[in-house]
């Protein structure tokens, strides 16, 4: 699996929904295992995600 | 990506190698393996459970059954490290997700394997992070972020939520996870 790849194909974000299929899930975390720079991308956003998913009501009742 | 810091890769050395040298029966192979690979399995594990302290517990459940199983010469191909790493924390995650929806009212019992408290110091850092770029974002950043990242929504769904163009959103969403991911890049170099 190839950084473009992930990159390009937002395969990040759908790994973090749960909407890859099993096998490339399994592609996917062996190379998250393997490349710091993809770890550090997924860990980005999946901390992006829990903090933002605790501000859910002060976002939206601002709006 | 162009202009991200380059990073050292997640494994330190050959898997063939790193393998060998724990069946060869060397301590500080095992440690060399905990700190390869430990962060990411943290990180799989939080995506499949979305619960950090239960992850934090399976890590370490992760690593004893890998380190047995290494010690013993149970990965014949020994390259194939990653994936065998890998292989062992999906078993032990969705062992851990049948257990839980089979008795919801059951704690596993994990709490005997102690975590690695600098690891555990590290993830707080970087959710402190990501804490205080999120009170720096514009409200429309955290709204394209809430609405794309928690929601679900498309970027196409988002700009005609907040009447933005597609590219608009793209590009904002887009600086944010980049900006972020540098610093956690810069971190995990210290």
């Amino acid at each position: 699996m190839e950084c473009q790849e992930l990159h390009q194909g937002e395969l990040a974000e759908k790994y973090l929904n749960g909407q890859l299929d099993p096998a490339t899930q399994d592609d996917f975390e062996v190379h998250i295992l393997e490349c710091a720079r993809c770890l550090n991308r997924v860990e980005a956003m999946q901390t992006l995600r829990e903090e933002l998913s605790r501000r859910t009501h002060q976002i939206r009742n601002t709006s | 990506m162009p202009g991200e810091p380059i990073v050292a890769p997640a494994t330190i050395q050959p898997e063939g190698t790193l393998a060998q040298r724990i069946l060869a029966g060397d301590p500080s192979a095992e440690e060399d393996l905990v700190n390869a690979y430990s962060r990411g399995v943290f990180v799989i594990a939080v995506a499949r459970i979305r619960d950090r302290d239960a992850a934090r517990d399976l890590v370490q459940e992760v690593f004893i059954a890998v380190l047995k199983a290494l010690r013993k010469g149970q990965l014949r191909e020994s390259d194939k490290l990653t994936a065998f790493v890998q292989g062992t924390a999906r078993n032990l995650i969705n062992n851990y997700l049948r257990a839980r929806a089979n008795c919801a009212e059951c704690e596993l019992d994990l709490e005997a394997y102690g975590s690695d408290p600098v690891e555990e110091l590290e993830s707080l850092e970087r959710q402190r992070l990501v804490r205080r770029e999120l009170e720096t974002l514009s409200f429309t950043d955290q709204q394209i972020l809430l609405l794309s990242l928690v929601d679900g929504h498309s970027l196409t769904e988002v700009a005609q939520k907040l009447n933005l163009s597609h590219d608009a959103v793209r590009a904002r969403k887009s600086r944010v996870v980049r900006k972020i991911t540098k610093k956690f890049a810069r971190m995990s170099q210290k």
